[in-house]
């Protein structure tokens, strides 16, 4: 996991089941229900002594009708909000399906891949084989993006989230890649060892791997000339051989076997038969669940949403737009995600629109989401403005013709088009959106405040 | 009013002060050991946010903080029991305050209250009963100190209460029911009462309880009819905000302190309560009959230094009327003012440099050089947003660009309202030196009024 990424979890660690809040004191479940409960019990008497029941019967209680400009979620507004039915129709509508999508996507991968490993194993070309296999990886590919920006409990860190298993990093461990080193286990062969997919680290596996293996073209490898493989010649004589392209062949067959493995544990991590992550999610606060209160849940995925702003807004497109330190041209296309399959922007628009149907809930807006809840607190032109904005900016990655690549090439303000488009999203996100529902940004939570 | 003053009065409520200070010191070193929060505050960040006047203020290796909060916790026992008890106070002084300069976005209100009590406690003969020190004279000291002593705690007390209260008399709290509103719809899972604390009546009944509280509850205690009432309403109060807010050590210190406002002898009084004889501290035939000392320099030295100190505790909470506009924008005056959880506050900051020879431009994020939560406390505050830019600017010239400009898109949301820009995104920030001055590059704050409070019910979302 990447420095960012463990930033970006490491408040999990200090958090347990308290309300959610920015100390990074969290007492155990237990304790902390029965802290609530004594001063409930003091404050109940006091209410009750003050008057008003049932939370208030005044006119200020009137649920309010919020007119919505025509693009903006037509649900009527929730009388009396739920946050765990945020939480239900982000598992049920947008997890789940994703999920499910992403492993059978895998799956087809690992099946696409087998072929090709079959048909190369003797030298042969196997155009038709690879394409299918590129085809799958690409479909897979764009299927996983949209988890990426729903890491929330299995595809997180173990000691960092709420439910982590660290399955996020062993299917892709971007922007943590080595070309370099598959191309080392490459020549020696070690991916046909039975535990190798186990042991080894994620930047030698996983769809980054894969990408690179079917992807890359031509004989070079990706290692200094000092590298072993180079200074020692064995590339050169894997080279010579004729039998690189059965290697890599039978390398991402078993790097795609390993990500489809890992991408249906995590399914099963969230089917309600069987993990059952989503009972855990959806019922936040009620007894049963890790999470203490529906609160702590919606800052999870408050949390994992915060994708946008690290990975796609500051290095999916800050750094290769030239619009970072980080890239000393006027653009560097060489830290663009997905190099040799240049799908850069197909895998933006993915999280994107992963990020949308988080926002609402679902794929339209029947489901409960974060536009609800900002309705619900009052902030309905927040609401309309981040969707609003939020849309712009996938409406301008799709306007960017071909890839990103020969976007930077042939006019890179197509692409910082789309950083600023997402910058305005990113924004609110980080201001008035944190602000209005009280949430966390991520890493926050270490510390007291006052 | 000299003799009333210097009269001598029971030792044993300071050392009450002293010990309860000493424990809750060592609970707050130990759990801030445990949570791992050296790591998180002090290793993990690049780079650290320096108050002016303070960036020669170092952070230790790794090895080192820890050492540094060990010695801290050996010193905080020291306290205390007792044990050398001017000089623990001293070193610990020394040492904690140390360790809160060497970053302003780990500022709390009660660290620097943690820093006044323990100056009070290198003052104030506070190890003069119920102490290792006492124990260990050879010519025993009578248990009683001057009167004064007692004064000076209880308005030091005074000071935190006061300006708290005068910190919550503004629109958005008492108007607007803000940000008290925000934090309490986010808590209405809490058991019973959790459905009634998305009500705007509720957020409203709690700004004003939170405002009289603070503002009277000094009176209250120093009457003795309303005083054990009015402790009552501050182990109420402390124990709510405890449980809602988490807010570390503030509500036990605060509790603690508050004890000073009893009578002189009431720990000899509670310990007679559970068989234990204790013997009057103050014979009453030297109650009022203490001679007065003569006024020699040091005496006279001291006098003046209590003096300035307690200018400096009245005059500093309120240096933000020096500044044009609204603190709580603004942030000029707003540390060490005992303005505790008057607002919720949150920003997105992006800096845009710009080569001028070239003409080359970049968009920089905070978290390039700090952590998440270093970004997220500076993003609130403008001096700070100032001493990023500068960092901005000196990695640009490490590149080799000459002049690098550097100006901050500094959007901030105050309790709920929407975004507004809080610096003034033309004016280059490499070029502005900090200071204590009106920065006229911070923009007025916005006008429109702050999100209103329980606009609608929350669904029972409890068992």
């Amino acid at each position: 996991m990447t420095t960012t990424t463990a930033a970006l979890h490491r408040r999990r660690e200090s958090r347990t089941t308290s309300s959610p809040n920015r100390d990074g004191v969290h007492a155990n479940f237990p304790s902390a229900m029965f802290r609530r409960g004594a001063v409930s019990l003091v404050a109940a008497i006091v209410l009750a002594a003050c008057g008003g029941g049932g939370g208030g019967g005044d006119s200020a209680e009137t649920p309010t009708v919020i007119n919505t400009p025509a693009n903006t979620p037509t649900q009527p507004p929730v009388e009396d909000f739920d946050r765990r039915a945020l939480l239900d129709s982000y598992t049920q509508r947008v997890v789940l399906p994703a999920l499910r999508a992403a492993a059978i996507d895998a799956d087809a991968l690992e099946t696409a891949a087998r072929a090709l490993a079959v048909a190369a194993a003797d030298g042969s070309p196997a155009t038709t084989e690879k394409q299918a296999a590129q085809s799958a990886w690409r479909t897979a590919m764009e299927s996983w993006q949209a988890v990426e920006v729903m890491q929330v409990g299995p595809a997180g860190s173990a000691n960092m989230v709420m439910g982590g298993l660290g399955l996020r990093d062993e299917i892709y461990s971007w922007p943590t890649i080595n070309p370099c080193r598959v191309d080392q286990e490459t020549v020696s062969g070690d991916y046909l060892n039975d535990d190798f997919f186990s042991v080894e680290l994620v930047n030698t596996r996983g769809f980054d791997a894969i990408e690179y293996l079917l992807f890359d073209e031509g004989d070079d490898n990706a290692c200094a000339a000092g590298v072993d493989i180079n200074a020692e010649g064995t590339w050169d004589a894997l080279v010579a051989s004729g039998d690189l392209a059965a290697r890599r062949a039978a390398y991402a067959e078993g790097a795609a076997a390993d990500v489809a493995a890992h991408a249906a544990q995590l399914r099963d991590a969230w089917e309600p038969t069987l993990g059952n992550f989503a009972g855990q999610l959806s019922n936040a606060g009620l007894s049963g669940s890790q999470f203490a209160t529906a609160h702590d849940g919606v800052n999870d995925v408050f949390a994992a949403l915060f994708y946008v702003e690290l990975r796609v807004k500051d290095r999916k497109l800050a750094a290769p737009a030239g619009i970072s330190p980080d890239c000393s041209d006027a653009t560097c296309p060489q830290l663009l995600e997905s190099l040799w399959a240049n799908a850069s922007k197909e895998h933006v628009l993915a999280n994107l629109r992963a990020a949308e149907r988080t926002f609402l809930g679902g794929s339209d807006s029947s489901g409960v989401g974060f536009d609800d809840f900002l309705i619900a607190l009052g902030a309905s032109d927040l609401a309309a403005t981040m969707l609003a904005d939020l849309r712009a900016a996938i409406a301008a990655t799709e306007a960017v013709p071909g890839t990103f690549a020969d976007a930077l090439e042939d006019d890179p303000e197509l692409v910082r088009g789309v950083h600023a488009a997402l910058k305005l999203f990113t924004d609110n996100l980080k201001s008035q959106f944190v602000t209005v529902l009280n949430l966390e940004i991520p890493s926050e939570g270490a510390g007291d405040n006052d | 009013m000299e003799r009333h003053l210097a009269r001598p009065v029971d030792a044993s409520s300071l050392a009450a002060f002293r010990i309860l200070f000493g424990v809750i010191l060592v609970a707050g070193i130990v759990r801030f050991l445990l949570q791992g929060w050296v790591e998180v505050l002090y290793v993990e960040p690049q780079v650290f946010l320096k108050y002016w006047g303070f960036s020669w203020v170092r952070v230790w290796p790794r090895w080192g903080m820890y050492v540094h909060y060990t010695v801290l916790a050996v010193l905080a026992v020291a306290i205390s029991v007792g044990y050398r008890t001017r000089l623990a106070a001293a070193l610990f002084l020394v040492g904690f305050t140390y360790v809160e300069l060497m970053d302003v976005t780990n500022y709390l209100n009660h660290y620097y209250l943690v820093s006044v009590a323990a100056l009070l406690m290198v003052v104030l003969p506070a190890g003069r009963a119920m102490s290792i020190d006492a124990r260990r004279r050879r010519e025993p000291v009578a248990a009683t100190i001057p009167a004064w002593c007692l004064y000076l705690l209880r308005f030091q007390v005074a000071v935190v209460y006061v300006n708290a209260g005068l910190a919550k008399f503004g629109s958005d709290w008492l108007l607007h029911a803000q940000p008290l509103g925000i934090w309490l719809a986010a808590r209405t899972e809490t058991p019973v009462i959790g459905p009634w604390l998305g009500a705007a009546w509720v957020a409203y009944a709690f700004s004003w309880a939170g405002f009289l509280f603070d503002t009277s509850i000094v009176l209250f205690l120093s009457m003795r009819r309303t005083r054990p009432f009015a402790y009552g309403f501050v182990l109420a109060f402390h124990f709510m905000t405890h449980v809602f807010f988490d807010i570390g050590l503030f509500p036990f210190l605060m509790t603690a302190f508050a004890t000073i406002f009893f009578e002189p002898d009431w720990p000899r009084r509670v310990l007679g309560w559970f068989g234990a004889r204790v013997a009057a501290a103050v014979p009453s035939s030297l109650a009022t009959a203490a001679p007065l000392a003569r006024w020699t320099p040091p005496r006279i030295a001291a006098a003046a230094a209590a003096g300035v100190f307690c200018l400096i505790q009245v005059l500093g909470p309120l240096r933000h009327f020096a500044y044009p506009g609204d603190v709580l924008w603004n942030e000029q005056g707003m540390r060490w003012s005992w303005k505790v959880m008057v607002r919720e506050k949150n920003g997105s900051i992006t800096y845009h440099a710009r080569d001028p020879e070239t003409g080359r431009t970049w968009q920089v994020s905070p978290t390039r050089y700090l952590t998440w939560r270093q970004a997220n406390e500076m993003a609130g505050q403008p001096d700070l947003v100032l001493q990023v830019a500068h960092h901005v600017a000196a990695e640009l010239k490490e590149k080799g660009v000459r002049n690098p400009e550097v100006r901050a898109e500094a959007w901030v949301s105050l309790n709920g309202r929407r975004s507004a820009l809080m610096i003034d995104p033309t004016v280059d920030l490499a070029a502005i030196a900090d200071g204590i001055g009106p920065a006229d590059w911070i923009l007025p704050a916005p006008q429109d009024p702050p999100l209103a409070p329980g606009v609608l019910r929350f669904a029972a979302e409890t068992d």
